[in-house]
């Protein structure tokens, strides 16, 4: 292939040249262009555009708000993929053994898959009302407590619904992923661990779980960069209130770039944000994954 | 000439004809073009408004083609700031008084002093022409004035042992009215509170409060001109909300579609509504709550302050024209068409009930001058503060004020957390 593509170097160069250029102008220029913003104090507000060095990174690590917004972030997102992973084990499990109706819950559970987050949005802000909503209703019916609650106005209580939120979205995309892992696992594995009289519990434990490891990693990992992104849930249900217990990353860099209109700004804290994922994203690599044999 | 001869003239000269009527006939169609931006369009009220307003105008200004870019209500200022920089921006554009400082200061407005004359500018209310000017240029026209006043629930007020004829006229009087209702024993759909308050986590729900501040005699910037919240007068403002909450008088964490909904339910006995209240509430309450001196609800004035003045914000709707704009003066005409032409002024408030111009003379003369509805908000122009501070980043500051607020409602202290609003706005204002 070497010798070949030494012979003839044009037309390599060609057959790469169109990826490179999409790529260039669809990733790496707005990346560029990200970094270079967020040292400068760009915004429409003000007439000249100038080089600011590090200010909007000094402003952004002094400002309790940025602050906040990760504590939340790391909260709201960590708590909802574990939740979520632990509910789509537990239903990839359930697939997975053939019952039956499994083909009809596994669409039933992926249509939630397909449902837009404006939809999810609304639809919990109507189950979270504090005077219609069938939370509360359910609630009170059970004797939980004798007054609404007033979840979306509740620093805890707003933060549980947005998890309870993102959770539910995640399910699908995780229980379908860690379904085809099991899958994959070998039976006569499992037989054998059965035949030694591992019990079920056992068999997750020692057996399943560490060979599906590297996927499961891999899912948690993508759905959490997903969950990251997220911004229309709390936009439309709490707008990162109350008393900033929702503003996550996303909905606190859209504010400084769309309401506040610091470009500046909000492009420093989205490189601050990216260099986070990736320290996480590095982590989870080094330290969750394992090499496969 | 022989007849062929002949033939083929007269075919040729109809070939030409033709030609130049097909070369000509674009160039008469082309008339010449004025866009506009604005949400009219966008609901079946004001539809017909805006499509009057294209029809009169094209009739009025023979050659010109008014072309409309709909554009929903709460992404105005957004597509604003993004058409100007992608420099794509239409002659003229609808906007609500708080959304020009940041648009003024991103050079995307044209100042229209020079494109209207003195006469006309001071035609208009003097707080209103002021909350959209800056060093002297007026950015913008006001088309829908909206000083935002205190709608009550007649019958709640009775049944509270209030004359709904004499509804509060101070402060300490709105609480005890706002305390004798929610007092009053559960309706079928719910408790009943003293006042419908916005509390969600969003901008104008502090705008919203400024009226308490404004009535306790205070003001959210100091004598040079610098945002201030940590005031006496702010303090007691917010904890006259406070305890309102306290006493589970006010619902928390509503948005502004919630209240209305509460108000239009007859659940609440106070609102802070502009103009578009009375056909809003009529709607939300199934056709029950009819706004009139003697229906179900009424409006007044906001109670006078220590000092016996009445002060409130406003939320008008503006008429700008774009710096880019190359028909300056021909958008300048669209907008005193629209403004000032008794015909189309009066189909607008037909239409809507709302004060159609921000021209003194027409809100108090014709059928707006014997509404004796559109007169209670005509007699407050002159205290209503629709931009209480010109500045490009004012929505910034009331979200760093609605987190405080939210913070007060939930029972921290009221100083403190003035303070620390303070300190996030000085940040904020040193950018």
């Amino acid at each position: 292939m070497q010798i070949a593509i030494r012979k003839q170097p044009g037309f390599y160069a060609g057959l790469v040249l169109p990826g490179v250029l999409i790529v260039s102008s669809l990733i790496l220029y707005p990346l560029i262009n990200g970094v270079y913003t967020s040292f400068t104090n760009t915004s429409p507000l003000f007439p000249d555009t100038r080089f600011v060095a590090l200010d909007n990174y000094q402003f952004l690590v002094t400002e309790s708000g940025f602050w906040e917004s990760v504590g939340n972030t790391v909260l709201i997102v960590g708590v909802s993929i574990f939740g979520a992973t632990s509910i789509a084990y537990l239903l990839a499990l359930a697939l997975n053994t053939g019952l039956r109706g499994a083909k009809f819950l596994r669409t039933a559970v992926f249509q939630i898959w397909v449902v837009p987050w404006i939809v999810i949005a609304i639809l919990w802000a109507w189950l979270f009302s504090e005077n219609y909503g069938l939370v509360n209703y359910i609630a009170i019916w059970l004797g939980f407590y004798d007054e609404p609650f007033k979840w979306l106005f509740h620093p805890q209580g707003s933060q549980w619904a947005v998890i309870m939120g993102y959770s539910w979205r995640s399910i699908p995309f995780l229980m379908v992923i860690i379904l085809a892992a099991l899958q994959g696992v070998p039976n006569d594995v499992n037989e054998s661990a059965m035949i030694d009289g591992a019990s079920f519990v056992q068999r997750q434990r020692l057996i399943v779980l560490p060979l599906i490891r590297n996927i499961l990693v891999v899912a948690m990992l993508l759905q959490s960069v997903r969950l990251l992104q997220e911004i229309t849930l709390v936009f439309v249900l709490t707008k990162g209130g109350p008393v900033n217990a929702t503003m996550v990353l996303s909905l606190f860099t859209y504010k400084l770039a769309f309401e506040d209109w610091e470009f500046g700004l909000a492009a420093a804290a989205a490189i601050l944000w990216l260099i986070m994922i990736m320290l996480l994203a590095v982590a989870m690599m080094k330290f969750v994954l394992r090499p496969t044999t | 000439m022989s007849d062929m001869t002949s033939a083929r003239l007269r075919s040729l000269a109809l070939g030409l004809v033709c030609s130049a009527a097909i070369a000509t006939t674009p160039a008469m169609a082309q008339d010449e073009a004025l866009t506009f931006t604005g949400w009219l369009g966008l609901f079946n009220i004001t539809q017909p408004v805006i499509e009057r307003l294209e029809t009169d105008f094209e009739s009025a200004s023979p050659g010109v083609d008014f072309q409309r870019n709909d554009v929903p209500f709460e992404q105005t200022v957004q597509q604003a700031q993004s058409a100007h920089l992608a420099g794509t921006m239409t002659d003229i554009v609808q906007m609500m008084a708080v959304h020009v400082p940041a648009l003024a200061a991103a050079g995307a407005l044209e100042p229209l002093n020079d494109l209207f004359t003195e006469e006309e500018l001071a035609a208009i209310p003097e707080t209103t022409r002021n909350a959209v000017t800056n060093d002297g240029k007026m950015y913008s026209m006001p088309w829908i004035t909206a000083p935002i006043l205190l709608f009550y629930n007649r019958n709640l007020l009775a049944e509270a042992g209030w004359d709904p004829d004499a509804p509060p006229q101070t402060w300490p009087e709105l609480k005890e009215a706002m305390l004798a209702v929610c007092a009053l024993p559960e309706k079928e759909t719910g408790k009943v509170y003293g006042m419908a308050l916005r509390s969600d986590r969003f901008a104008n729900s502090a705008q919203w409060t400024i009226p308490f501040i404004y009535g306790h005699g205070g003001d959210i910037i100091d004598a040079d001109g610098n945002p201030k919240f940590n005031t006496p007068e702010t303090v007691a403002a917010y904890s006259f909300i406070q305890d309102l909450v306290a006493e589970d008088c006010a619902p928390t964490g509503l948005s502004i579609a919630e209240t209305r909904n509460l108000m239009g339910e007859g659940r609440a006995a106070f609102i802070f509504e502009g103009p578009w209240g009375k056909g809003m509430l009529l709607n939300l309450s199934g056709d029950n709550l009819r706004t009139a001196p003697d229906g179900d609800l009424w409006v007044t004035t906001m109670p006078r302050d220590p000092s016996g003045n009445t002060r409130t914000i406003g939320n008008p709707h503006q008429l700008a024209i774009t710096a880019a704009s190359e028909k300056k003066e021909l958008a300048a005409e669209l907008i005193r068409f629209a403004t000032t032409n008794r015909d189309f002024v009066q189909f607008y408030y037909e239409a809507t009930d709302f004060l159609t111009s921000g021209n003194k003379n027409l809100l108090t003369s014709g059928a707006m001058g014997d509404d004796e509805y559109i007169q209670v908000f005509v007699d407050a122009l002159g205290g209503t503060y629709d931009n209480p501070i010109f500045h490009p980043q004012f929505n910034s500051m009331l979200d760093e004020l609605v987190e405080g607020y939210q913070k007060i409602l939930a029972g921290a202290d009221v100083a403190t957390e003035l303070e620390a609003v303070d300190r996030r706005v000085q940040r904020i204002m040193r950018r």
